[in-house]
Parts: C-alpha cells; sequence; structure tokens
C-alpha cells in the first residue's frame, strides 16, 4: 500500500483512536499520549500493514491496545479468573433466554447516562469488547485481532457485557414502571 | 422447515451473533426460521439491535472526541515523517507568543534575594550564567523566537510539564530512570545510540536549587524524544520544577545553534529552546527567571565540556 494513501487512511482515524483512547486511560492527558505514541509506532511500522475489509481502524486499534497494556504493566494475555470462568458462564447464562423487550419505551437521555455510567463499570475485559464492537463497529473476528483472543472468548465477553447491560436497563424500566416481562 | 432445527440451547447461543450479522448463511437461515416460528426471538434480536445503538449513542459524546491540538500535532508528526515534509506544521510560533531573550532578565534583582543559604552555590551559578550570556551575545546579540516550534507542542510542552512534575508515574519508563544525576547523560546517550553524552558533561542543576528526580521517554516534541524533571530541593528557596526535553538533532527544527530561543506556552510556561553537537533542548519550568537560569546553566555546561 502507498505510504500516502496509508497516512490519509490513518489520519481519518483520529477520532476513532482517540475515543478508544479515552475508554482505556480514562483521563484526556493519557489517552492524548497514548494516541500520539500509538500514531508514532503505527508510522513506523507501516511497511507492515495490509489493507484489509476493516480498513486500518483494527491495526490502530491493536497498537493501541498493546500500547496501552504495556504502559500500565498489566498482563493482557494472560488468563483472568473471569476469563477462565467465562465459557462455563455464558454456556449457563444460555438457560435463560436473551432479554426480548423494547428498549424504545425508555427514556433515552436517562438510558444515556445510565448506560454510560454502566459501560464504565464493566469489567475491563467486557468494556473493551463491547466498545469495540458498539462503537466502533468492530466485527468479532477483528476484535479477537485485536485483543488477541479467540473469537469464542470475544462472543463470551460480548455476551456477558450485554447480558449486564441489559439488566442494568431492565432496573431502569422497572423504576418507571415500564413492564418488561416477556411473553 | 431446514433438515436440523436448531436446540433452544444454539437459538439463544445465535441470536446475539445473528442480531450482529455474524453468522453464515447457513445460520441465518436456521435463526430466521426459528424468528419465524416464535416472534419472542425477533424481539430478542431486536432488544440486541437496539441495545448496539444505545451503547454507540452513549459513548460517542463530545468528550470524547479529538482534540484540535492533538490532531494537529499528530498531522504534524506524520508530515515530520515524510522526508520530504516541511519540519513542523503551521501555525507556527509568532510574535505574540513568542518572548525574545533578553540578557538583563537573567539576572533579574529578586533571583538573589531567594537564594538565601545557597549564596555560595548561586554565586557559581551566576558566573556560569555570565560565561554564557559573553558566549552568545557577540555572535548573535538578542535573538526573537521565530518559526520554531508550533502552538500545538507548546501546548503539549505545558500540559506534559504539569502532568508529569506532579505525577512522575505519568513518565513513560521505557529507559532505565538512574537515581544519580552523574548517570543520566550516559543514560541517555544509551537510550539514543550516540556519544553526545560525553560533551554534555553536565545536567545537574542543583546548583540552582533543583534536583533531578526522574527521566522518561516522550514522544513530544519528536519520535524518540527524553523528558527529565527536575524538582525544587526543599529549602532552597526555588519552587516548582524544571522539565527538559532532550532529542536528536534531525537538521528539521529550524534553531541556530549557539542561540537561546525562547517562548511561552499558552499558560504562561516559559519555554527555552537551543541546539548543540546533535541535540536539541527544550526547557519549560513554572518560573520565568528560573527557567532561563537553568537553560543557560545547562547550555553553559555543555560548552564547558567541548
Amino acid at each position: 500500500m502507498q505510504s500516502e494513501a496509508f497516512r490519509e487512511l490513518a489520519l481519518a482515524e483520529m477520532d476513532a483512536v482517540y475515543r478508544m483512547a479515552m475508554h482505556l486511560a480514562r483521563n484526556p492527558n493519557d489517552a492524548s499520549d497514548l494516541v500520539q505514541e500509538t500514531y508514532l509506532k503505527a508510522l513506523k511500522a507501516e511497511g507492515r500493514f495490509e489493507l484489509r475489509d476493516g480498513g486500518v481502524r483494527p491495526w490502530l486499534f491493536k497498537i493501541l491496545h498493546n500500547s496501552f497494556y504495556t504502559q500500565v504493566g498489566k498482563a493482557k494475555r494472560e488468563p483472568t479468573i473471569a476469563d477462565d470462568l467465562a465459557p462455563q458462564s455464558v454456556e449457563s447464562e444460555l438457560d435463560s433466554p436473551p432479554p426480548a423487550w423494547d428498549l424504545e419505551h425508555l427514556d433515552w437521555e436517562q438510558v444515556d447516562d445510565r448506560l454510560k455510567h454502566a459501560i464504565e463499570s464493566l469489567p475491563e475485559h467486557y468494556r473493551e469488547v463491547l466498545l469495540l464492537w458498539a462503537v466502533e463497529g468492530l466485527k468479532y473476528r477483528e476484535i479477537a485481532d485485536v485483543l488477541g483472543v479467540a473469537l469464542g472468548t470475544v462472543m463470551s465477553r460480548l455476551y456477558r457485557a450485554r447480558a449486564i447491560l441489559s439488566t442494568e436497563l431492565a432496573e431502569l424500566a422497572g423504576e418507571h414502571g415500564i413492564a418488561i416481562a416477556e411473553t | 422447515m431446514s433438515k436440523e432445527s436448531m436446540s433452544q440451547h444454539e437459538v439463544r447461543k445465535y441470536l446475539p451473533a445473528f442480531a450482529d450479522g455474524e453468522l453464515d448463511v447457513e445460520l441465518n437461515l436456521k435463526v430466521l426460521e426459528q424468528m419465524a416460528m416464535d416472534p419472542t426471538n425477533t424481539r430478542r434480536v431486536m432488544h440486541q439491535q437496539q441495545l448496539r445503538k444505545a451503547c454507540a449513542a452513549a459513548m460517542c459524546k463530545p468528550e470524547y472526541c479529538c482534540p484540535a491540538p492533538l490532531k494537529a500535532n499528530i498531522a504534524s508528526l506524520v508530515c515530520e515523517s515524510t522526508d520530504d515534509a516541511p519540519p513542523l506544521a503551521a501555525p507556527l510560533l509568532t510574535d505574540d507568543n513568542a518572548l525574545p531573550y533578553r540578557k538583563s532578565q537573567a539576572a533579574h534583582d529578586g533571583v538573589l534575594a531567594r537564594i538565601g543559604h545557597w549564596a555560595p552555590a548561586a554565586v557559581a551559578a551566576v558566573l556560569l550564567i555570565g560565561a554564557l550570556a559573553v558566549f552568545f551575545t557577540p555572535r548573535t546579540g538578542i535573538e526573537t523566537a521565530g518559526v520554531l516550534v508550533s502552538d500545538q507542542q507548546l501546548e503539549l510542552f505545558g500540559r506534559r510539564h504539569s502532568t508529569c512534575s506532579s505525577d512522575l508515574g505519568k513518565l513513560v519508563s521505557n529507559i532505565p530512570s538512574p537515581t544519580n544525576i552523574a548517570a543520566l547523560p550516559g543514560t541517555i546517550d544509551d537510550y539514543f545510540g550516540d556519544t553526545a553524552g560525553q560533551i554534555d558533561s553536565a545536567l545537574d542543576l542543583s546548583v540552582l536549587g533543583y534536583t533531578y528526580e526522574q527521566v522518561g521517554t516522550c514522544s513530544v516534541p519528536g519520535r524518540r524524544s527524553v523528558h527529565v524533571v527536575y524538582k525544587a530541593a526543599p529549602d532552597s528557596g526555588r519552587t516548582g520544577s524544571i522539565s527538559l526535553w532532550i532529542k536528536p538533532d534531525t537538521g528539521k527544527a529550524p534553531i541556530t545553534p549557539g542561540v537561546l530561543h525562547t517562548a511561552e506556552t499558552p499558560s504562561g510556561n516559559p519555554v527555552l529552546l537551543w541546539k548543540r553537537d546533535g541535540r536539541v533542548y527544550y526547557l519549560v519550568g513554572d518560573a520565568r527567571d528560573d527557567a532561563q537560569q537553568a537553560a543557560q546553566m545547562l547550555a553553559s555546561s555543555q560548552l564547558a565540556g567541548q
């Protein structure tokens, strides 16, 4: 891929990279540093980039993810207790069906606040998967590549994250007298 | 009905993936069949899609947009990494935020009064400053800062000075941070892969009342830069901290060798920059006099080492 085209594509993703950096670092200063480090590394390694369907975004996210976890010194690939339990947990959760109630009944201003808080409170590995999926629009395979985990791990983390958020919104609905019982 | 219908367990497993458009054609058909058989499954799919939209809406707020200065800085990094690109992106330093170095400011009346019992060290510092003033003045006179550093970079210098000096843990620790200032030039040499530190005979500001705290790598002012943090020593009469960035001179920064250029961050921190012997130095402080003295002293130390 032409260097000029790569740089144009990469620069077009600045908002997305910063947004994800903010979600990871949780403060603007650290996010700014992270974004710059990501771009410096991306420019250095642009020769190794191969353009795929998802464009340059998943690749930048992968650099961002690795930079963040390198900086904070977290062992990103070491399985957590939650990860170890996740497959079984998801299997057992499948005994209860996914929720079927209509979110459109909710007051969206309240949903935004409640949901934002709930997302920010999610365990880190659930939150990152959820954000890459919901906000950045990545496919499961791309998320697995960004995080360096198996596709099934992405699916189980996402399943759990969605279940937590649905429960939170169900509570909000209950507080406002909105019936969510499934028929 | 398809050859093999899904179990309820499979339906539950695949509904979210169906809602996300992640299933292959065969599984899609099976899920569609289940949705046709049970309208609740359709609502479940709708719920997942609504949830995704709601998450995106909740997390795509203006506070998550990339700030314009950061965008400009990244754009300049991209330009900088292109061989035929200009050294730095506009807008650049203007007369409004440029503060020309004036020799008279180096001998500000208030400085000695604050030094107190650090007087012997201060005398040595003043001698060094005098030597430096002699060095700078004949060659270039009073230098007005020209096109040297962008507003965005000034803003970044100020922000990182504030952030890293108040919390040393924010420094990126990609290099070992020596506890002894004497080892610092060698550490920086190792990182840059050169031997300029042999000329940088001292990065020590203790004679001015600022002690070396820590060093880290930094992406400002460009790739492969280091950020050294100094803090006012207790009972030195000094306050605040000093940040010194050092990077190899790529020849792109239009700084005249032997000239001390000064500028200011948007929040009012003094910025001093100079280049010598293959390296470019950017110093940011909290107090103007202290920053100027520190810059003069560092530059003179390098001179003395030649």
